[in-house]
């Protein structure tokens, strides 16, 4: 068994960042002393977790929420109003459709993403680290869209519709990139959306284990969907939240899984114990062949000090289940 | 039980009003310690002064001090409380921070926290009855991070005693009005039972008018639940973001309703046919008796002369309404403390 550790989603904004985005939104800095602030803070802040990491994402430092500026790339769509993250006391701006959707073909807001992950690439502290891009996954892109358009009068083929013409797109491109989509869908696990099948919506859904992890979390999804989509590509699952799942392996891990175990709480500060936590994840690690040890969900959820101690806890998870 | 009449739909205010740019000041100036602790309180009792004054040159019924002194709804308390720490702060949206608490040790009610506030609203008001806010024990635990209870229902319960000794304070000191702040009570479906019957118990043997604000929520969830609230007399209300979209759903409502007719997140300024429009429709479902209007929320992120011109004009629709409630022979309504 090989074991990872990964950092999921973003990760909190240092103060300095937060007071150089203030000051950009007054018109007080320019756009390349943003640039600058980005790329040293983006850097000061996850040089001190990657040594604990063997994934990172671009801390989506530069987004303000997993739609936002991403949904700017896609076009037929706009940015919408704050509207609350499942039961967090988080809010997004969610999508309003207004015509067929489709990746634009310079998707501006992703290349800059990339474009950050590329200067870190470069930095030491980052040799040797895979890199993922987060982005919101179909089911989730669904549940939050307010649809104004008669394109699309039914979710199902709202959902086709990302599958087809923004994500498939989107995996090619940053595959190109020699980077990883980290798809989150949390919405894989609610009814929200309908009549949408997330069997159908999947199947059409390219790439594979290496290219494309879905990470799932909050509530419990259906099993038999993980176990189809674990065949497929690597998949996320929450076991803070839904313990229950290391109960019932043989239900929903599909051929050749490799999972991520989210076993970190990334929405309370109280810190695991990793010895326990090791144990907990015996049960899994003895039936898979890669294991990605990380948080359950964003650690954004955390103030910053936090964050860095959880990041730390993954590799401590790490080394006690592989001795 | 009477105690005082108060003019038909009495006007009042959810809370926090924008501080004005001198506290600000002053405070920032605190902070970097340029200036004394006296000398900072003193501007927030000059704050206080100001913004009662405004609210009733506006024409405000029940003012409340604008939470001048408070620089957020959770913080506040938690700073207060023994057994919460503060790592920093936690996104909430956008570039949006909040210094969100954890609960690391037993909790322990401090004493006072808000009986000051109080007693100095009640000096500079020249108003019969005065609101005192105070945040509710379920958004407390739900905007914390809970380190030590077991369970989020035994930390509620713990909040909910402390609160509920708050509340004797302020009743001991004479307060009247009092709000419980709970905008998170519907966040988590499967727990609105058991917080139900927390809020009952925080406001278990109050003797005074208890109002609980819920607001950016889901009211399909709150609805069913107002005739369990036993010790809860008025619900103050969000409708006018909503685009008072959900008024059919007050049919049958039991309680007072705190309506509200201003969106405070908006800076757009409400007429006050608009506002009187809404009043009509809601007294479709309301009687007027147990009708208050007040703004959607607090209006602290409001700019301050935005937030003036829309309490001016939520009194002006008000009084539009009050007119024809005269043809009616309704002029005056009786402050409960309990319905």
């Amino acid at each position: 068994m090989q074991a990872f550790t990964s950092l999921t989603g973003g990760f909190p904004r240092t103060r300095s960042y937060a007071d150089a985005v203030r000051r950009r939104e007054k018109g007080k800095l320019g756009v390349d002393e943003f640039w600058d602030t980005v790329v040293r803070e983006t850097k000061r802040s996850l040089a001190r977790t990657a040594r604990y990491l063997d994934y990172l994402t671009d801390g989506m430092y530069l987004c303000d929420d997993i739609f936002n500026p991403f949904i700017k790339d896609i076009e037929g769509v706009k940015r919408g109003w704050l509207v609350r993250f499942y039961d967090n006391n988080f809010f997004v701006r969610n999508p309003i459709v207004r015509g067929k959707i489709r990746l634009r073909p310079s998707p501006s807001t992703v290349d800059e993403r990339i474009r950050l992950i590329k200067v870190l690439s470069k930095d030491n502290a980052f040799k040797g680290k895979s890199f993922r891009l987060p982005v919101p996954g179909p089911l989730t892109f669904t549940d939050f869209s307010v649809v104004e358009t008669i394109d699309y009068s039914d979710n199902a083929q709202l959902a086709a519709d990302y599958v087809k013409n923004v994500l498939n797109p989107l995996i090619d491109y940053v595959r190109g990139k020699g980077l990883v989509i980290e798809i989150h869908e949390p919405s894989l696990s609610t009814t929200l959306t309908g009549n949408v099948d997330w069997q159908e919506v999947y199947s059409n859904l390219v790439g594979d284990k290496e290219s494309v992890h879905i990470i799932q979390y909050f509530n419990q999804p259906p099993l038999d969907a993980l176990r189809t989509l674990s065949s497929r590509f690597t998949i996320g699952v929450d076991l803070v939240e839904n313990p229950g799942l290391l109960d019932n392996l043989d239900e929903w891990l599909g051929e050749k899984p490799v999972i991520q175990a989210g076993v970190v709480d990334a929405r309370n500060t109280r810190l695991e114990d990793p010895g326990e936590t090791a144990r907990r994840l015996k049960r899994l690690s003895d039936k898979v062949d890669v294991i990605i040890i990380s948080s359950n969900t964003t650690l954004e959820f955390l103030p910053e000090t936090v964050a860095h101690r959880k990041t730390r806890l993954l590799a401590r998870i790490k080394n006690k289940l592989v001795r | 039980m009477v105690d005082y009449v108060l003019p038909s739909l009495p006007t009042s205010v959810i809370g926090s009003y924008p501080r004005p740019t001198w506290l600000r000041r002053m405070i920032k100036y605190y902070r970097m310690g340029r200036i004394t602790e006296d000398a900072v309180q003193e501007a927030y009792d000059d704050a206080v002064t100001t913004i009662v004054r405004e609210q009733e040159l506006a024409g405000v019924d029940i003012p409340a001090d604008g939470e001048q002194r408070r620089d957020e709804m959770v913080e506040y308390f938690a700073h207060q409380i023994k057994g919460f720490k503060f790592y920093g702060p936690v996104r909430v949206w956008g570039n949006n921070y909040f210094n969100k608490p954890a609960v690391v040790a037993k909790l322990e009610y401090p004493g006072p926290m808000t009986v000051e506030e109080y007693l100095f609203l009640r000096q500079v008001s020249t108003r019969p009855i005065v609101k005192v806010t105070i945040t509710g024990p379920y958004t407390i635990a739900d905007w914390s991070f809970n380190e030590y209870y077991p369970s989020k229902e035994d930390l509620v319960k713990e909040l909910s005693n402390i609160i509920n000794q708050e509340l004797h304070a302020l009743v001991d000191h004479g307060a009247q009005f009092i709000q419980i702040d709970e905008p998170a009570l519907t966040t988590h479906p499967d727990e609105v039972e058991w917080a139900v019957d927390l809020i009952n118990r925080t406001a278990k043997g109050i003797d005074a008018k208890i109002g609980l604000h819920v607001c950016y929520s889901n009211y399909d969830l709150l609805f069913p639940y107002i005739d369990e609230f036993s010790e809860i007399s008025q619900f103050a209300l969000e409708f006018a973001n909503r685009g008072f979209s959900d008024l059919h759903k007050l049919k049958g409502f039991s309680k007072e309703l705190g309506f509200g007719v201003i969106d405070v997140h908006n800076r757009r300024v409400e007429s006050p046919e608009e506002v009187a429009r809404a009043i009509r429709k809601a007294m479709k479902y309301i009687e007027p008796e147990m009708l208050y209007i007040n703004p959607d929320c607090g209006l602290k992120l409001q700019p301050r002369s935005v937030a003036r011109r829309k309490l001016e004009n939520m009194v002006r629709g008000v009084l539009m309404v009050r007119e024809e409630l005269v043809k009616r022979g309704i002029r005056s309504i009786p402050f409960r403390k309990r319905v």
